[in-house]
């Protein structure tokens, strides 16, 4: 019996001793399956400093966890509303370019160039002032928003190609008899009735949100649900649903890995994504609670390297915000490994850098309103 | 050894503190306070019934009639609550009298394989449910064809949901109670010539309605204030009570949402009222 506490007890101590004995860390607060791991590898390996990684499942939790400051984190990853939000309440650093020279190397793609300067026009509308983003925050990942469809439906196809946004919400006029699902995200569904509407997806109004829920009330949806669309058009049995680009091929790249071909899963169901449309954006961004500047940095400047973007990309299914990492990705459009092609020409159909578009990234609108978005959904399921 | 024992009670009592006592003042607090995320500042609190006028006066207009969503939401937790407890009652009581008349020496087993599903998680077995109720389902894929109609999103895929959920609440009690019945009761009233069918409802019945009380209120509770069953089942397009409250906390409107879940908790307390005048004891709850 003693024998069994006192191996316990080394073990214990071994785990203790090993966990501490490492160098510098950086602390990373991240979502979850994020960042892949040979990412993780390659920058330890380069640098010497242990990355340890902290999970969150919402920009809201990023958001608490920094203002609580019980871990002093390094480096964030929050979406555009939020570093809009994290900018005006003054908690996140200004980056010091000096220490990211790869930044000069690459180039934004226009879209991501265009979701700065819109989520600048929103901050100047709210409070009156300027906020260059690009001060405080370098792009992770950038992704649009689509319809997902059921392309086993005749002619479905060829109509919102045609059609675009009308075809998902005037049921009355296309395809009556499909089924429609919705994010079950008040905001989003209001975003989506006024992008629709030809109006800015960020002004509220109480016109706009009398407009906005008739709008949502003749698209009948017969689902509001968040994991579960993506999985019920697939199946066949959701015929359209807003959802994200990345949501769709999270789903293509499981049929691709089970040994489907592309071509298949197109005929059995794809995603369209209108014009304009709503987008998000992650950014890095380093909060005031940082200890270990200079590792946050060299972590920027690390991810903004082509090929390391690239290899971050193959694990999550996102669009890369430079144009040097996009190439490299194209790159592999003739690769043996028929993982790699299939996944480059999924990004040169869904995230190609020469599609041109109007994209909004959604801000954080104030409570109020937020309520009373919500009370109209509500409104909205009830009467269906 | 006394000590010990009394020093072994307190983790649960700190627990409830924190984690049932403190809430529920939260809640009170925040329902009628101007508190919220934002300004949670204790010192320039304000009292107000405002909340309480904001969920009065909430009106949507849909096709040209007005009606308040909260009050529809409502009506649907009891509408759903009520046919589920009514429905589970009929065909409970009557398994639970099945059970307990069989000649099986081992009904401890068939009352395990009643609870077995409950093993399984809620959330994986609605999910389940609302698969097979689907036109494209795994049955489908692996027979080739459909055994059910596809009705998910429909009420009745709603209440077939609850039903198989919380069906076993109310035929355990009910069992409990026809279990302590003496035989000798019902067989002195044949002797005294009754027919079974009477015998049954002037004396198995009367006897047994301790059971049948507990059993409605444990089932008829959880489904009034639950959201997830109904939220997988209805594909997100019927609201009860719990869906509305479960969206007001995830966007943060605290003062509603703390004011709903208050309305909520006094239809609870009221039942467990109603519970206590029919079974002083609390015995058949276990």
């Amino acid at each position: 019996m003693k024998k069994l506490i006192l191996a316990i007890a080394i073990m214990l101590i071994a785990t203790a001793v090993v966990s501490c004995s490492s160098g510098p860390t950086l602390r990373l607060l991240n979502w979850g399956e994020y960042l892949n791991e040979d990412v993780i590898d390659a920058f330890e390996e380069e640098y010497g400093i242990t990355i340890k990684q902290t999970v969150a499942s919402s920009n809201e939790l990023f958001y608490s966890k920094i203002v609580s400051n019980t871990t002093a984190y390094d480096l964030v990853i929050p979406s555009d509303y939020m570093v809009e939000k994290m900018v005006e309440e003054d908690l996140l650093l200004e980056l010091d370019y000096s220490l990211i020279p790869n930044k000069d190397l690459v180039t934004y793609m226009a879209g991501v160039d265009d979701i700065y300067a819109s989520m600048t026009a929103t901050t100047l509308a709210r409070t009156g002032e300027t906020v260059d983003y690009s001060v405080y925050a370098v792009p992770y990942f950038w992704g649009t928003y689509g319809i997902i469809y059921n392309n086993r439906v005749d002619g479905l196809e060829e109509a919102l190609n045609e059609y675009g946004w009308s075809v998902y919400f005037d049921a009355e006029t296309y395809f009556p008899d499909a089924s429609r699902g919705m994010y079950d995200v008040p905001q989003d569904a209001y975003a989506t009735a006024l992008i629709y509407l030809g109006e800015n997806p960020n002004d509220y109004s109480q016109d706009l949100l009398d407009s906005a829920q008739t709008i949502l009330q003749n698209a009948h949806f017969s689902q509001w649900a968040d994991d579960a669309l993506k999985r019920d058009v697939e199946a066949g049995n959701l015929d359209m649903a807003f959802a994200y680009t990345g949501d769709y091929l999270d789903r293509l790249y499981i049929q691709l890995d089970d040994g489907r071909t592309l071509e298949e899963v197109q005929a059995d169901f794809n995603i369209y994504v209108p014009d304009p449309t709503i987008v998000f954006i992650d950014n890095m961004v380093i909060p005031y609670t940082a200890t270990n500047l200079d590792a946050a940095h060299k972590f920027i400047n690390f991810l903004l390297d082509p090929e390391i973007m690239a290899l971050n990309a193959q694990s999550v299914g996102y669009a890369v915000p430079t144009e040097e990492a996009y190439d490299v990705i194209i790159s592999y459009l003739d690769s043996e490994d028929s993982y790699l092609s299939s996944w480059a020409y999924a990004n040169q159909t869904y995230y190609n850098k020469d599609r041109e578009g109007t994209y909004y990234p959604m801000t954080s609108l104030p409570s109020t309103f937020v309520d009373d978005i919500t009370t109209m959904v509500d409104a909205v399921k009830v009467s269906s | 050894m006394n000590s010990l024992y009394r020093r072994l009670a307190i983790p649960y009592q700190v627990w409830l503190v924190v984690l049932v006592f403190l809430p529920i003042m939260a809640v009170v607090l925040i329902a009628v306070s101007n508190l919220t995320t934002a300004n949670f500042n204790l010192s320039d609190i304000s009292f107000s019934l405002a909340h309480w006028n904001d969920l009065v006066e909430n009106q949507s207009q849909v096709d040209g009639e007005y009606f308040n969503s909260y009050l529809t939401a409502f009506r649907n937790s009891f509408m759903y609550a009520s046919i589920t407890t009514i429905v589970s009652f009929i065909f409970g009581y009557f398994l639970a009298y099945q059970i307990k008349q069989s000649r099986i020496k081992n009904k401890f087993i068939i009352l395990t394989i009643i609870i077995l599903p409950m093993w399984s998680n809620l959330i994986l077995r609605s999910e389940a449910l609302r698969n097979i109720m689907q036109e494209n389902n795994i049955i489908e894929s692996i027979l080739g064809f459909n055994i059910l109609p596809s009705f998910a999103g429909t009420s009745y895929a709603v209440i077939i949901g609850l039903l198989l959920t919380y069906m076993p609440f109310m035929i355990l009690p009910v069992y409990t109670a026809l279990e302590k019945i003496d035989d000798a009761l019902g067989e002195a009233s044949l002797d005294l010539g009754l027919t079974p069918f009477k015998s049954f409802w002037k004396v198995t019945f009367p006897l047994s309605l301790k059971g049948v009380v507990s059993g409605s209120i444990m089932v008829f509770l959880p489904t009034f204030a639950g959201f997830a069953v109904p939220k997988i089942l209805s594909n997100g397009t019927i609201l009860l009570i719990g869906n509305v409250i479960e969206t007001k906390f995830t966007y943060k409107i605290l003062n509603i949402g703390s004011l709903l879940a208050m309305l909520v908790l006094f239809v609870i307390l009221g039942s467990i009222l109603i519970l206590t005048r029919f079974d002083k004891e609390g015995e058949t709850l276990l």
